[in-house]
C-alpha cells in the first residue's frame, strides 16, 4: 500500500512540468503576461517603417523615454521626442497611459514650427499610433476584466512552445474603444512574450497580424527589438509597419520633469 | 415555271462566272439530296455540337463595368486600374434623402444613423461616409480635437442650433454631404476593391477554417525587389453580381428607413449600371419573346403552315443558344453590345429559312416531291443565303476596328452568330424539313393577293420609269445626307431612362444639390518621400482646384472636390483658434510635416484613402455632373491643360476615373463610326463584285444597300435621336439585312436575265419568286423590331423604331431602286452592244 502510493504520488510530481504552468487556465496565461517584467523604465531608440503595397517605405526615428507612473505603477507615462526625418525634428509627443479604460488617455504633442504643445483629445485607442499599423491598443496592456480568454491549444512557432489564446472583449465599449472584435494571441510558454497575435478589425473587416520578428534579453528583461505589424483585407495586404528597437536601457536614473509638458516643449 | 432539271444545267458555259455560279449552285442541289438522304445522321452531328459546346456555359462571363468601353491594352485603363489598386474604387453608390424641410433634427438624424449602420453592416461594403461620420476638426484651448461630428451628439436645443450652424459653415459638409438649405443629405458608400474571394468577405468567420499563418511572411515579401504577392494571381476587381448584391441590400434598406419625411434614392454610376444592365436586359428578353411570339403569328398568318413557323423560329433560336455557347468557349466576356445580338440572329435566321422556305414549296406547288423540292430549293437560293452570310459578317468584322471596346465586340461576335445562323439554315433546317411529316401540298396560290399585285406594281413602275424611280431616291438619298450632317454625336445613358425613374430623378437631383454623383480623380505624384509637405507645391494644387472649381465648359462644372488640403486647412485654421482666417495652407513645410503628425495621432484614419504612405502622392476626388459624355473632352481638355499649367513641373498629374474613361469612350464614337461603316464598304463591294460577275454592276449594287442606311440616320436627325454608342450597334443590324435582301435581288435577277434575256422579264419574275420573300421577312421583321418602341427604356424605343423603319426602306429600294438601277444598265449595255455590232457591221 505504502509503495502504491509513494508511487502515485512519484509520478504525479513528474508528470507536473517544471514551470507548473499545466494546470493554468487562459485568464491565468494572460495575466502572468500582463505581470512580466518589462522594467520600471526603459530608454531605447525606435526606428519605424511604414510600408504599402507596393513595398515604398516612409521612415522615421524616435528617441523613446517610458515608466511607470509613481503615484500608480499600473500606469505608465512616456515621452518621444522625433530624431528624422528633418521636418519633424525636435516634434515631442508625450503621453500618460491609464491602465483604466474608463479613463482617457493624456496626450501632448509639441510642434517646434509652431512653438507650441497641443494636447490631443484621443477618446479611443483604436487609433493609429503615428500612422502606423499599431494603434495606442496595440502598444499598451488591456485590462483583463474586459475580456473572456480561451486556450485554444499549444503550437510550436520557430521551434517554440506557444499557447495559443481566444481574446474576446466581453462588452461593447472595450470593442469601440479597441477597434477589435476579437483577437488570437500566441504566448512563449517559456517567457511569457506574445509574439504572434491576429486581431479582427471592425472597421472595414480587416485582419491584423502582429509578429516579434527579434526578442532579445536585456538586462534580464524579454524585449521585443523587432515587431511588425501587417494590415490585410483577406488576401490583400493594405500596409505594414516594422518598430525596431535599440539602444535599450532599463532602470535608469530618470528626472521626473522629464515626463512635463515643459520637457516636451524644450526638446531633446 | 422553273424545270428543276433545267435549273441544274448550265446556263452560259461561254462564261467562267457563270461556269463556278452554276457549279456552286449544283453543288448545293446535291447538298439538298443529301440533307433529304441522310436526315438523322445530321441532327445528330448538330446536337452533338450544341450540347458540346454547351458544356462551356458555366464559364460565361459577364462585363458590363464603364472599364468595359475600353480594350485591356488602352492606356486609359491601364492608368485607372492602377488607380483602383493603389486607392480603391473611385465608384461610389449614392444615397440622396430629401426631406420636407429642414434635416437637422432629432428624428431626422437618428434615422440618418440607422441607415449608415446598417448600410456599413452589408458585406463587401469598404465604407460609408455622411453626416454622421463626418470629419470634425476643432481647436478647443491649446487641444486639437478630430472626431466624427456626431460622436457626441446633441442633447439640447442650443445643441442642434449650433450644429446646424456648423454643418452649414463648413465647406466640408455644405454642397457636399448636405444641400445650401439643409433639406437634403446624402450618403456615400464605397464598395469593397477586389472579390470577394481576394478580400475575404465570402470567409464563414470559423476560426478553424482560419488561416493563421498567412499575413506573417508579407513584409519581407513587400520589401524585396520584384517581390511577387503571396497570391500569386493578380487579384479581380469586385464582380458586377457582387455590387449588385450591395445594391439589392441597399434598396432593402432603403425602403426600411422610408417615410414621409426621410425618403431616400440611389444614384451613382454602379446603380446606373446595375440599371441599365437589368432593364435593357428585361426588356430585350421580353421583347425579344414577344418578338418571336409576333414573327410565329405573321408567319402563320401569311403562310397557314405550322411548319413554316416552327422550324424557321427553332432554326434561329438554336442559332442565337449555339453563339453564346462558342463565345463562352471561347472565353469571349459578354459586354452590352451583346444585347443586340438575339434581335439580329433572330432577323437573320428567319430570313434564311423564309427564303428556302418559299422556294421549296413553289418546286412542290409544280409537283416536286420532297427530295426534289429540297433540291430544287438549296439549289436555287443556296448560293444566295450564302452570300447574305457571309457579306453580312464580313460587313461587321469591320467593327473590329473600333476603339470602343463593345462596338469592337461585335466585330467579333456577331459574324460569329451570322456564321452559326448560316449553318443552321443550310445544314439543320434542310434535315428538319426532311423528317417533318407535313402534307405536301405548296402555298396558296396568291398570284392575285395584295402582295403579288404590290410587287407588280413595283416591278411595272421600276422597269418603266426607271429614271423617275432612280430619282426620286436619289434625291431622298441628297436630302438625307444633308440631314445625316446634323447629326447629333452623344453618350448620355442616363437620359434612355423614363423621365420619373429613381436613378434619372435622384441623378438630377443630385447634379442640382450636389454638383454630382459621378466621380473623376486626379493624382498629384511628386515622387519623393514626403513630397506632399511641400507648402508650394500644395498652393499650387490649390490654385489648381480653385480654377477647377471655377471652370465651366459647354456648361459642365464641377462640384466639391476633396483631397488632403482639406485636412491641411482645417488643421491650421484649428491650431490657430479656429480662426478662419487660417483655413489656408500653412506657409512652412515643417509645419506642414508636424500638423499631419498630429493629425495622424488624431485617431482619424482619413488620410488612408488620400494620400501614400509614403507621402509621396495624392488623391483629389472631384464631384462632376452626369451630362451628356459628349461634353466631356472639351471640358476635361480644359481642365487637364489648366490643371498642369498651374502646378507646373512640380509633380505629375495623372487624370482617371470613371468620367475620364467615358469621355474617352465618347471621344473616338465619331471615328470608330466612320472607319467602321468605310470598312464595311470596301468589304462588301468585291462580295457584291463576285456575286454578280461584275465591278460595274456590283458597285452600282450598293447603291440600294447604302440607301436604307443613309436616310435611317436622316430619320435619326429628324428625330433629334443622337448617334450613340447603342445606336452606332442599329448599323450592324441595319447593315445586315439591307445587303441580305440586295444579295437575293441580284442574284435572281442575275439567273432570270441570263435565262430571258430582258431586263423588264427578269425584274417581273425576280420579284414574282424571291419578291415574295422579301418582302414577308421585311414585314415580320420589322413588325418584331416595332414592338421594342414598347419598351421602358428610350434608348430601346428608338432601337425599334430605327430597324424597323430600316428594314421597310431596305426592302423598299430593293423592290424599286435596284430593279430601276438594273433595268437602266441592262439597257445601256444593250445600247453599246448595238452600238459595237453598227461599228464593225460599217467597219466591214
Amino acid at each position: 500500500m505504502k509503495l502504491l502510493t509513494g508511487t502515485l504520488l512519484l509520478a504525479t510530481l513528474l508528470t507536473l512540468p517544471v514551470s507548473g504552468f499545466a494546470e493554468m487556465s487562459a485568464r491565468d496565461i494572460m495575466q502572468k503576461v500582463k505581470d512580466r517584467d518589462d522594467g520600471n523604465n526603459v530608454i531605447m531608440d525606435m526606428e519605424m517603417i511604414l510600408i504599402d503595397s507596393k513595398g515604398n517605405t516612409r521612415e522615421r526615428s524616435i528617441r523613446s523615454f517610458r515608466r511607470d507612473a509613481p503615484d500608480n505603477p499600473e500606469d505608465s507615462e512616456s515621452i518621444m521626442f522625433f530624431l528624422s526625418p528633418a521636418n519633424v525634428e525636435n516634434t515631442g509627443f508625450l503621453t500618460y497611459d491609464y491602465d483604466d479604460g474608463d479613463k482617457d488617455d493624456d496626450q501632448w504633442l509639441y510642434l517646434p514650427a509652431l512653438k507650441k504643445v497641443k494636447r490631443i483629445a484621443a477618446a479611443d485607442k483604436s487609433g493609429s499610433f503615428m500612422g502606423t499599423d499599431f494603434t495606442y491598443a496595440d502598444m499598451s496592456s488591456p485590462d483583463l476584466d474586459d475580456y473572456d480568454y480561451e486556450l485554444m491549444k499549444e503550437v510550436e512557432i520557430d521551434g517554440h512552445k506557444v499557447w495559443q489564446i481566444l481574446s474576446t472583449p466581453n462588452n461593447e465599449e472595450e470593442i469601440e474603444r479597441t477597434g477589435y472584435t476579437k483577437s488570437v494571441v500566441f504566448v512563449r510558454q517559456d517567457n511569457l512574450v506574445v509574439i504572434r497575435s491576429v486581431n479582427w478589425v471592425k472597421k472595414g473587416n480587416k485582419n491584423k497580424f502582429m509578429e516579434v520578428k527579434e526578442l532579445k534579453q536585456i538586462d534580464g528583461i524579454w524585449t521585443p527589438t523587432e515587431v511588425v505589424m501587417t494590415t490585410k483585407k483577406g488576401k490583400e495586404t493594405e500596409h505594414a509597419s516594422v518598430l525596431k528597437s535599440s539602444n535599450i536601457q532599463y532602470n535608469q536614473e530618470l528626472d521626473d520633469d522629464l515626463f512635463t509638458q515643459r520637457r516636451l516643449s524644450k526638446g531633446l | 415555271m422553273d424545270n428543276p432539271q433545267e435549273a441544274r444545267r448550265p446556263r452560259n458555259a461561254g462564261s467562267f462566272f457563270h461556269r463556278t455560279r452554276d457549279r456552286i449552285e449544283q453543288g448545293f442541289a446535291r447538298w439538298g439530296e443529301i440533307c433529304y438522304d441522310h436526315p438523322w445522321k445530321i441532327i445528330a452531328f448538330v446536337i452533338a455540337a450544341v450540347i458540346f459546346f454547351s458544356l462551356w456555359f458555366p464559364t460565361m462571363e459577364v462585363d458590363t463595368s464603364n472599364e468595359s468601353y475600353l480594350r485591356e491594352d488602352d492606356p486609359a485603363r491601364a492608368i485607372y486600374d492602377e488607380f483602383q489598386r493603389e486607392f480603391g474604387k473611385d465608384e461610389r453608390i449614392v444615397v440622396l434623402v430629401q426631406s420636407n424641410g429642414d434635416i437637422i433634427n432629432e428624428s431626422f438624424l437618428r434615422q440618418l444613423e440607422s441607415m449608415h449602420r446598417k448600410l456599413e453592416a452589408i458585406p463587401q461594403v469598404d465604407k460609408v461616409d455622411s453626416l454622421i461620420n463626418a470629419r470634425l476638426t476643432l481647436g478647443r484651448e491649446d487641444e486639437l480635437i478630430v472626431k466624427d461630428l456626431f460622436e457626441d451628439w446633441p442633447q439640447t436645443e442650443a445643441d442642434f442650433t449650433l450644429l446646424r450652424q456648423r454643418i452649414h459653415d463648413n465647406p466640408l459638409y455644405r454642397n457636399h454631404l448636405v444641400n445650401a438649405d439643409l433639406t437634403m443629405t446624402m450618403l456615400m458608400v464605397t464598395p469593397d476593391t477586389y472579390t470577394a474571394s481576394h478580400s475575404g468577405a465570402d470567409t464563414s468567420g470559423d476560426l478553424e477554417e482560419f488561416d493563421f499563418s498567412a499575413g506573417f511572411e508579407d513584409v519581407d515579401t513587400l520589401l524585396e525587389e520584384d517581390a511577387k504577392p503571396a497570391d500569386e494571381e493578380e487579384a479581380k476587381f469586385i464582380t458586377d453580381a457582387e455590387i449588385y448584391a450591395i445594391l439589392d441590400a441597399m434598396k432593402d434598406i432603403n425602403a426600411e428607413h422610408r417615410r414621409a419625411d426621410f425618403r431616400p434614392g440611389l444614384a451613382g454610376s454602379p446603380y446606373m449600371m446595375h440599371q441599365l444592365t437589368f432593364i435593357m436586359g428585361r426588356d430585350m428578353f421580353v421583347f425579344s419573346g414577344v418578338g418571336i411570339l409576333l414573327i410565329s403569328a405573321l408567319l402563320f398568318f401569311i403562310f397557314r403552315r405550322w411548319v413554316m413557323v416552327i422550324l424557321p423560329v427553332t432554326v434561329s433560336a438554336l442559332s442565337v443558344y449555339f453563339t453564346f455557347a462558342l463565345m463562352c468557349f471561347f472565353g469571349i466576356v459578354m459586354t452590352t453590345s451583346v444585347q443586340i445580338l438575339p434581335s439580329l440572329l433572330l432577323a437573320v435566321g428567319v430570313g434564311n429559312s423564309v427564303h428556302i422556305f418559299t422556294v421549296y414549296f413553289q418546286a412542290v406547288d409544280r409537283g416536286d416531291n420532297k427530295r426534289q423540292a429540297m433540291s430544287y430549293a438549296l439549289g436555287h437560293s443556296g448560293l444566295a443565303v450564302m452570300m447574305t452570310g457571309l457579306t453580312t459578317a464580313g460587313g461587321l468584322i469591320s467593327f473590329i476596328t473600333a476603339n470602343m471596346k463593345p462596338v469592337a465586340d461585335m466585330g467579333i461576335t456577331s459574324p460569329m452568330g451570322i456564321m452559326c445562323a448560316l449553318f443552321f439554315s443550310l445544314v439543320l433546317l434542310p434535315a428538319l424539313i426532311a423528317v417533318t411529316p407535313f402534307r405536301d401540298k405548296g402555298l396558296k396560290d396568291d398570284s392575285d393577293g395584295p402582295f403579288q399585285r404590290f410587287l407588280m406594281w413595283c416591278a411595272r413602275v421600276s422597269t418603266g420609269h426607271p429614271l423617275k424611280v432612280i430619282g426620286l431616291w436619289f434625291v431622298l438619298i441628297a436630302v438625307s445626307m444633308v440631314m445625316v450632317a446634323q447629326i447629333k454625336v452623344s453618350h448620355f445613358p442616363l437620359a434612355w431612362f423614363p423621365v420619373d425613374s429613381e436613378v434619372r430623378t435622384t441623378t438630377e437631383a443630385m447634379d442640382a444639390n450636389f454638383g454630382g454623383a459621378t466621380f473623376s480623380e486626379i493624382i498629384v505624384d511628386t515622387g519623393k518621400e514626403n513630397g506632399l509637405h511641400d507648402p508650394e507645391l500644395l498652393k499650387a494644387v490649390d490654385a489648381a482646384m480653385n480654377f477647377v472649381d471655377q471652370l465651366e465648359v459647354h456648361g459642365v462644372k464641377a462640384g466639391k472636390a476633396t483631397s488632403l488640403l482639406d485636412i491641411n486647412k482645417e488643421l491650421h485654421q484649428a491650431l490657430n483658434g479656429n480662426n478662419p482666417e487660417y483655413y489656408r495652407i500653412p506657409d512652412d513645410r515643417a509645419l506642414i510635416a508636424q500638423e499631419l503628425l498630429l493629425f495622424e495621432n488624431s485617431g482619424s484614419d482619413d488620410l488612408e484613402d488620400i494620400v501614400d504612405t509614403s507621402f509621396s502622392k495624392m488623391r483629389i476626388t472631384i464631384k462632376k455632373p452626369f451630362v451628356d459624355g459628349v461634353l466631356y473632352p472639351d471640358y476635361l481638355d480644359a481642365m487637364e491643360s489648366g490643371f498642369n499649367d498651374i502646378v507646373g513641373d512640380r509633380a505629375e498629374v495623372v487624370f482617371t476615373g470613371v468620367i475620364t474613361i467615358l469621355a474617352g469612350g465618347v471621344k473616338v464614337l465619331i471615328g470608330d463610326t466612320i472607319r467602321a461603316y468605310l470598312l464595311a464598304f470596301v468589304i462588301i463591294s468585291p462580295l457584291m463584285m463576285l456575286l454578280v460577275g461584275s465591278v460595274r454592276t456590283g458597285l452600282i449594287s450598293m447603291i440600294p444597300n447604302l440607301a436604307p442606311i443613309v436616310i435611317t440616320m436622316a430619320l435619326m436627325s429628324l428625330l433629334k435621336i443622337p448617334l450613340d454608342a447603342f445606336t452606332l450597334l442599329i448599323g450592324c443590324i441595319a447593315l445586315g439585312l439591307a445587303v441580305d435582301d440586295t444579295i437575293h435581288f441580284m442574284h435572281n435577277f442575275q439567273r432570270y436575265y441570263a435565262r430571258l434575256g430582258n431586263a423588264e422579264a427578269a425584274v417581273r419574275e425576280t420579284l414574282r419568286t424571291t419578291g415574295k420573300a422579301l418582302m414577308i421577312t421585311s414585314l415580320v421583321l420589322s413588325g418584331a423590331f416595332f414592338i421594342n418602341m414598347l419598351g421602358t427604356m428610350y434608348n430601346l424605343q428608338d432601337f425599334g423604331l430605327l430597324t424597323g423603319f430600316c428594314i421597310i426602306v431596305a426592302f423598299l429600294a430593293d423592290v424599286t431602286l435596284a430593279p430601276s438601277l438594273m433595268t437602266l444598265l441592262a439597257r445601256w449595255k444593250e445600247r453599246q452592244a448595238r452600238q459595237t455590232r453598227k461599228t464593225l457591221e460599217e467597219s466591214a
